[in-house]
């Protein structure tokens, strides 16, 4: 369970976060969507204890960075490291001996290369492998499907209801409605940095409908193509 | 850049400059005073500087930019400013055919680039326990035997201070690991409060540390039995300034290590005793700095 109370958040006068009041249960999966710059990245940095806020984000285990798999969007991979020994660095990090790591290496990924010459989709992987690996209770990932190629998404939504199933608390971004609708529980729909509304699974498809006519409108027969 | 480079270093550029080019000069006098093979040691330096200039990506963005005339033109003349100072420096010391050789690698560069290797994983003895001394040992691989050359000339010339030089070298190369800060998602993924974060670091350094100088150490105490405690004592001075180096790191992190950290590190390698001073110092900013991202 992680539990988000009257969290604000600011960068100088710049307001990104403004009294968010959020519940996360375990064996749900939950979407956070909104434009870009709602501030659905600055919200999981928050969670994860990555920025300074103010507010309380409490956790039944405790303390909740070191049960949490973050995955940004665009992970960073040190020069001249293999695969196989970033997967071990964060398990190390976490006081995990790692076993098994080419049986565990569900996206087959070249784990004796240097992970820098992987591609962005590569590299998404090898740092979700590497979440995976250090047991975590709760994940963020924050868009995980982008950049992923069409065999890995199938395997991605699979391994998130498999987490569903495992009772962990998952939380995931992404700007691919679909991929929302195949996992989440529920979606939180953030704008200007504030829930505005927690939409439920059979109401969904009313949300994409209601989002295509909000953001569409007549854009693109304004192009006249 | 490089002005940039300087500003955040604390550094007025045109200071920057000076203090660059003393150095410069310095490293290259003691060169060529301390080796015969000095002009060609320098050679090597500018090579490997052009050769920093020579990846492919850099080379394929001047290309889209520019045109492939332009970029060669560009490059060359990239190639030959970095050069200059080398150039000049040799033709001091009247090393022309140093000179020319370089003049000529530089020409070449300018016309090739490097892919990035794909398949070449240099095997290293830290894979077990990354980053730091992993990836260190891969981006220095080529010092090794520069160090182990160095120790031969040592021998052949019956002179116990160059293999000692070298040692340092070796522990210098060491305290480069840890001169870049990390990203702090490598930080805040330790499952460790800021003290054991440190420990785990310090010993973690301390023990590559050792794998990686017990063999040389062991060469030049078979080699020069004699001096093998001037060699064991600069082998612990750098590892103590390696401790303060990671401390100071810490201290300074999300920032690189700028001027008043290297001020004070300066401090205790020409005064060791300030050490106790240095370390207790940064070991409590490098705890304060980390408890933001260590529970």
């Amino acid at each position: 369970m992680i539990s988000i109370r009257n969290l604000h958040k600011s960068f100088g006068q710049n307001k990104v976060l403004c009294d968010v009041n959020l519940d996360f249960s375990p064996g749900k999966v939950y979407g956070i969507v909104g434009e870009n710059g709602a501030g659905k990245t600055t919200l999981f940095r928050c969670i994860a204890g990555l920025e300074a806020f103010e507010g309380q984000v409490i956790s039944s285990i405790s303390p909740l960075k070191n049960h949490l798999g973050l995955l940004v969007t665009d992970p960073f991979i040190f020069n001249k490291i293999t695969g196989e020994e970033y997967i071990r660095m964060l398990c190390q990090a976490r006081g995990i001996a790692p076993h098994d790591l080419q049986v565990k290496n569900i996206f087959e990924l070249p784990l004796n290369e240097y992970a820098s010459t992987y591609s962005t989709g590569m590299k998404k992987k090898l740092a979700l492998t590497a979440l995976l690996m250090q047991q975590n209770e709760y994940f963020i990932l924050d868009e995980p499907y982008n950049g992923v190629d069409i065999q890995s998404n199938i395997i991605l939504t699979e391994l998130i209801l498999k987490l569903k199933s495992r009772n962990k608390v998952v939380i995931i971004s992404s700007h691919i409605f679909s991929t929302l609708q195949d996992t989440c529980d529920e979606i939180h729909v953030l704008k200007k940095g504030s829930p505005i509304r927690t939409i439920l699974k059979p109401d969904f498809k009313s949300l994409e409908d209601e989002m295509k006519a909000v953001h569409m409108g007549d854009k693109l027969d304004r192009l006249g193509i | 850049m490089l002005n940039r480079q300087l500003k955040d270093f604390g550094l007025h550029p045109i200071l920057g400059y000076v203090l660059l080019m003393l150095v410069f000069v310095t490293v290259t006098e003691v060169l060529y005073v301390k080796t015969e093979y000095g002009a060609w040691l320098i050679c090597v330096m500018a090579f490997s500087t052009v050769l920093r200039f020579s990846s492919k990506s850099r080379s394929e963005f001047l290309c889209l930019t520019f045109g492939d005339r332009m970029k060669k033109k560009i490059r060359w003349i990239e190639n030959m400013i970095i050069c200059l100072p080398f150039l000049i420096s040799m033709l001091v010391h009247r090393a022309f055919e140093a000179a020319a050789i370089t003049l000529l690698l530089a020409s070449f560069m300018a016309l090739v680039h490097f892919l990035k290797s794909r398949e070449w994983v240099i095997p290293t003895p830290f894979s077990n326990r990354p980053y730091e001394f992993a990836v260190g040992f891969r981006n220095t691989w080529f010092l090794f035997p520069v160090i182990l050359v160095l120790i031969g000339m040592a021998v052949k010339v019956d002179n116990a201070n160059l293999s000692i030089f070298a040692l340092v070298l070796l522990q210098l190369m060491i305290i480069s690991y840890y001169l870049k800060p990390e990203d702090e998602f490598y930080i805040w993924i330790y499952s460790k409060t800021p003290r054991q974060f440190l420990q785990s670091k310090l010993m973690t350094a301390t023990q590559s540390s050792f794998l990686l100088s017990a063999p040389f150490i062991a060469l030049i105490g078979f080699l020069f039995p004699g001096s093998i405690h001037i060699a064991l004592t600069f082998m612990a001075l750098g590892l103590v300034f390696l401790w303060a180096v990671i401390l100071a790191k810490y201290a300074a992190h999300p920032r690189e290590i700028h001027l008043p950290e290297m001020v004070i590190l300066g401090l205790c390698l020409y005064l060791p005793i300030l050490f106790l001073f240095s370390i207790p110092y940064f070991y409590t900013k490098a705890i304060q700095r980390l408890s933001i991202l260590l529970k």
